[in-house]
């Protein structure tokens, strides 16, 4: 009897777990099949951080274009200090660039600059750029293959943009299109794009204003030109910021 | 009387089909069909040796990458998921990565298996997901849902220390223990439903097919060195057949994977595909990551056949089986507590070698860095305006040949004879606007002899021109000039040499 009802258990549980592992199957299966299909249709597939999980995207982007980051400060003894990578690293993950050229989309960034503030003997900034630089990819290519296809010699030249302001804090003030992205629109449209939100904005500190000043007049499709105006810095001035009125 | 007449098309077994399992019997016989590990225990022992190279060369790096005393980029940023997990302490970052490195390496051996693995997936795809620039990529994708898998299988039910300690504490199981298969057949649907995603992003993509994306992939230096990749792009029609072959690969690999030849036949071509792009798009890491789930379609009869062929290089009686000796109760305690003490004793070593190794240089004799100055010129240079694209950056190559298959130039030369065709190629780099592109013929003293021009609208990336080098043209040096927008962009010299004479006919006999 007892042995029967202990076979009987077993069996139970055997079932039990039998469902379960079915489960774990469908479940996991599931998954992937959910990431296939939203991939297939385009659909969701950057709605959650776990859609990376599932969805099988490699190398999806391309470009003629090569690009690389270069994050600098601007200190207030109008001298400019590289950011990134920071002064006590060599480390490339990849291949040989340093870990903030894979930030394409500037998420990081901010981050980037205030752990290479905190561990440093830095002086005081006045602003923070990101810098985008561009250049066509046959400039990679060989002396070999270069050969094959020109017979002029390879003179590498660099399209430079200000992709990003922040404020010695790491917020960011401005944000532009990339170089690459502003060249897609100007082959359809050479109409300029709506203003950024200025100085004026409402809600804007004192320290931001004047950080964000200088672009201004700036549209999104244009090239932030800089020229030194009076001060050693190549930006213009900043206003000096008005009192504010007493309360 | 028996009837003598044999019966015609007698059942074979297996093909009646009453006999036939039915679906839902062949899909348990598929998932839950007993098996020794073997598969498994191979991928545990594999990856781990991957992730160590990974995880060894980032180690000293924790507290940068990982922490809240470093610059952390959290892949839920990216998606506006902001503060989704919590970042450490810098301490606590060197500790989960020590502790990593352990469990890899008690998971490659097989010690504490089941705890090793779980352990080495909560770590790693936590630590991954906290820096997307450098740490977080699909491999590391691709190494969790391995890890995951393995988490549910016995993978350490073989060759493992797991398994040498329980032959010593249960020497009655000499035979190699069975378990379903369902955690292996999960790794081969998995990496065969990622080559299905990965074809899926190509159909996604048009200039996958016609080359111009895979060429500007070889030529990309965002990972390794690639020599072989640049080459190739002298060699465009090749890198088609490959784009092809490659998505017809993807596809089919997950049908046809299964048995047979077809099996080895999908791996071989898999294992030529990952290490191909090794070599041509400078990937180190992802196809060996890749190839670690090959190792699931290794099954038991695999092992049986391989250990027969090296049973002809091993003496006999080599192993002995039955002359296992159980382990003494005392080894018994003090392995049970071994492992613990491993894992602490590092951390705490971990922590304090991090420590002494000071990797932002906060405790040196000098203190901290000082930041890297800038050039003031080179900084001038970066903010000048860059307003549109030099002409000459709108051609990406001029090449010359002697025919067009697939709509590229093959046979590539300079030196022509008086009636040979040449084939001008002018390849252009997207983006570019709407564009006349002239592609001139001029002779040794740069007179202009022959103008032939194109409009090449903003979606085309290629002009191509066809020049008859007829009689007219004497013998000697040319140039292809190619002009864009009125500046001239690219050159090519040209050698035209006389037209090879024909074998003298018979007068006609008067």
């Amino acid at each position: 009897m007892g042995t029967t009802e202990v076979s009987g258990a077993m069996a139970w549980l055997s079932a039990i777990k039998r469902w379960a592992v079915s489960l774990v199957i469908v479940s996991y299966l599931g998954s992937l099949g959910y990431g296939i299909v939203c991939h297939t249709l385009n659909f969701n597939t950057a709605s959650h951080p776990g859609m990376y999980f599932v969805v099988w995207d490699m190398f999806c982007g391309w470009s003629a274009y090569a690009n690389r980051l270069h994050i600098i400060g601007e200190g207030e003894d109008n001298k400019y200090y590289q950011l990134a990578p920071g002064p006590w690293t060599e480390f490339t993950p990849y291949g040989d660039l340093a870990r903030h050229h894979y930030d394409p989309f500037l998420n990081h960034s901010s981050r980037l600059v205030q752990n290479c503030l905190e561990h440093t003997r830095a002086k005081p900034m006045r602003r923070i750029l990101v810098i985008e630089e561009y250049w066509a990819k046959k400039y990679n290519l060989p002396d070999s293959v270069w050969t094959h296809f020109f017979d002029e010699p390879r003179v590498k030249h660099s399209y430079f943009q200000v992709r990003q302001v922040m404020a010695p804090c790491g917020t960011t003030v401005r944000r532009f299109p990339s170089w690459l992205s502003r060249q897609s629109n100007l082959v359809v449209s050479a109409q300029p794009l709506p203003f950024h939100p200025d100085s004026g904005t409402a809600g804007v500190s004192r320290e931001l204003r004047a950080t964000m000043r200088p672009f201004d007049s700036l549209r999104s499709t244009r090239v932030p030109t800089m020229t030194r105006v009076r001060s050693q810095s190549m930006f213009p001035a900043a206003d000096p910021e008005r009192a504010p009125l007493a309360q | 009387m028996a009837d003598p007449t044999p019966a015609l098309n007698p059942p074979v077994p297996g093909n009646d089909p009453a006999s036939r399992p039915g679906l839902r019997a062949s899909v348990g016989k598929f998932f839950f069909a007993e098996e020794v590990p073997y598969g498994l225990a191979l991928c545990r022992m594999a990856l781990p040796l991957i992730l160590l190279y990974v995880v060894l060369r980032r180690w000293i790096h924790a507290r940068e990458f990982f922490s809240s005393d470093g610059g952390s980029a959290p892949i839920a940023d990216n998606y506006g998921y902001f503060n989704m997990l919590p970042v450490p302490s810098g301490t606590v970052a060197v500790i989960l990565m020590t502790l990593l490195v352990v469990l890899l390496v008690t998971t490659m051996i097989g010690w504490r298996t089941r705890f090793s693995v779980i352990a080495c997936l909560l770590i790693y795809t936590y630590l991954n997901m906290l820096d997307c620039l450098s740490t977080f990529t699909k491999y590391s994708v691709i190494a969790s849902h391995v890890l995951l898998l393995l988490s549910f299988s016995k993978c350490g039910a073989v060759w493992s220390v797991d398994a040498w300690l329980a032959r010593r504490t249960q020497p009655a199981g000499l035979h190699p223990p069975r378990f379903p298969a369902w955690p292996r057949r999960l790794m081969q649907l998995f990496i065969g439903l990622v080559y299905l995603g990965a074809a899926i992003t190509k159909i996604h993509t048009p200039t996958f097919f016609s080359g111009d994306q895979l060429r500007f992939w070889l030529m990309t230096d965002v990972n390794n060195s690639n020599p072989m990749g640049e080459q190739l792009t002298l060699y465009p029609v090749l890198v088609v057949t490959m784009a092809y072959i490659s998505i017809v690969w993807e596809i089919l690999f997950i049908f046809i994977c299964w048995r047979g030849n077809g099996r080895w036949i999908m791996l071989l071509l898999g294992a030529g595909f990952h290490l191909g792009t090794r070599q041509t798009l400078g990937l180190h890491i992802f196809p060996w990551v890749s190839m670690v789930t090959y190792l699931a379609f290794i099954n038991a009869g695999d092992v049986l056949r391989w250990r027969g062929w090296l049973s002809r290089f091993r003496k006999p009686g080599t192993e002995d089986e039955s002359a296992v000796v159980p382990l003494a109760a005392q080894w018994r305690s003090r392995l049970a507590l071994a492992f613990p003490a491993t894992l602490l004793v590092t951390a705490v070593l971990g922590v304090e070698l991090e420590h002494q190794l000071d990797p932002y240089g906060l405790r040196r004799p000098e203190g901290p860095y000082e930041l890297v100055e800038l050039d003031a010129e080179v900084v001038e240079a970066m903010l000048e305006s860059n307003p549109t694209i030099r002409p000459e950056d709108l051609v990406h190559s001029l090449e010359m040949g002697e025919m067009l298959i697939g709509g590229y130039v093959v046979g590539h030369k300079s030196t022509f004879r008086q009636g040979d065709r040449l084939f001008a190629q002018c390849t252009l780099n997207p983006p570019h606007p709407d564009l006349v592109i002239e592609c001139n013929l001029h002779d040794s003293e740069n007179r202009l002899l022959d103008r032939v021009h194109q409009v090449v609208p903003r979606e085309a990336f290629r002009a191509n021109f066809l020049y008859v080098l007829h009689d007219a043209l004497v013998p000697g040096e040319y140039s292809l000039v190619v002009r864009c927008g009125g500046h001239e962009v690219a050159r090519r010299r040209i050698v035209l040499q006389p037209a090879v004479e024909s074998p003298a006919r018979a007068p006609v006999a008067n």
